[in-house]
């Protein structure tokens, strides 16, 4: 059984990419919906790559009428070829290393194909996680947040979307983390596998 | 340049797209971390022409570029000896894109191109070689911070109200 503790929440941060008005307006009423029972997201808009006039005119309307913190057009070009550069990156220095996952998510932002789909992705700032959906499905769940709403104080809001959209079947524990040290005062939280994103169950070992 | 890393940024005349030159600037002489390092470092600029000969449209652009960029540039580029170029075009792999080729205090290659962890780090990515390249990425994990701090710091600090 696993054990559940109250999430300490962080800020929440949730970007996203598109070149549809309307969607994004479907999107930014849902997330206000959401904000207003007083969970703390951040919403950042990010364009699409090779931000172009038709962005920037988005990012007008997003800056005016949706949330006042957003970034700029320069920012928004600055995103997308950090991304493209963290990829450039990482294939020079060509090691091993566990970077594998970092050139994998760069380059699902990078090569979606279809200019005209639309993406959220959400993450806390303390986790090394980041939970990224595309267009319809995130409505969807947006559209179901009543049912998973409750793990909310639980989970914090990217477990409780997680555990919505991958409720966690009792299965071999993943072998991804090594122990973790804990903090005598660190306060009850929940810690999840950095890889997976499944609650870890807690073991205490004394040294 | 005694005792100071020296980037050699290759590329075309018209150097880059305006945007991306203007990050790049931003990444090194705008940077606030830029203190830390300041007069560490050295950028010089080395424009190539895409032809076989050095132009006058090439020397149009190089002489707008020169005057309005913070780095040193080579004086005369059409001077460039042919041996240069052709160590640049082959031996560096020269094709176009611009490139940051990196030399540490004793003239050696440290980093065939440091463009992208300019970009990327900043000054954090001082010296530069491809070996801080590598040290770095080691660091990383794919989080909201390497996404966001270098472009606004306060995304993932600030407190909402």
């Amino acid at each position: 059984m696993l054990l559940w503790f109250q999430v300490k929440e962080g800020r929440t941060i949730c970007f996203y990419g598109s070149s549809n008005l309307d969607w994004i307006k479907e999107f930014n009423d849902k997330m206000q919906t959401i904000i207003s029972e007083g969970l703390q997201i951040e919403l950042v808009y990010v364009g699409k790559k090779n931000p172009d006039e038709r962005v920037r005119n988005i990012l007008a309307t997003v800056h005016e009428k949706m949330h006042k913190r957003s970034l700029s057009f320069t920012e928004i070009q600055f995103f997308w070829f950090r991304l493209e550069s963290m990829r450039e990156s990482i294939l020079r220095v060509g090691q091993e290393y566990d970077n594998d996952h970092i050139l994998e998510q760069a380059s699902t932002l990078l090569d979606d194909e279809d200019n005209k789909s639309s993406w959220a992705a959400l993450g806390k700032v303390s986790l090394p996680f980041i939970l990224k959906l595309h267009g319809r499905k995130l409505m969807e769940y947006l559209n179901r947040f009543p049912e998973w709403e409750r793990y909310l104080s639980k989970l914090g809001f990217v477990g409780a979307l997680r555990y919505a959209i991958e409720p966690p079947v009792p299965t071999e524990p993943c072998d991804h983390s090594p122990v973790i040290s804990y903090e005598e005062g660190s306060g009850e939280e929940i810690v999840v596998c950095a890889k997976c994103m499944r609650p870890m169950k807690k073991f205490v070992a004394y040294k | 340049m005694k005792d100071k890393v020296v980037i050699l940024l290759i590329s075309k005349a018209e150097i880059c797209a305006i945007e991306k030159l203007f990050l790049l600037i931003h990444q090194t002489y705008d940077h606030p971390e830029k203190k830390k390092i300041e007069g560490n470092y050295e950028i010089v600029w080395m424009p190539i022409s895409s032809s076989e000969t050095w132009t006058d449209d090439d020397e149009i652009t190089f002489d707008l570029f020169s005057s309005s960029l913070p780095w040193y540039s080579i004086r005369h580029p059409n001077l460039l000896d042919s041996a240069v170029m052709k160590f640049i075009k082959e031996d560096l792999g020269f094709n176009d894109k611009p490139m940051m080729v990196v030399l540490n205090p004793q003239g050696m290659i440290t980093n065939l191109n440091a463009l992208d962890m300019l970009l990327i780090w900043g000054p954090g990515g001082y010296p530069f070689s491809i070996e801080k390249e590598a040290d770095l990425w080691l660091e990383e994990k794919w989080t909201l911070k390497l996404i966001f701090d270098e472009i606004d710091p306060l995304i993932s600090t600030s407190v909402r109200h």
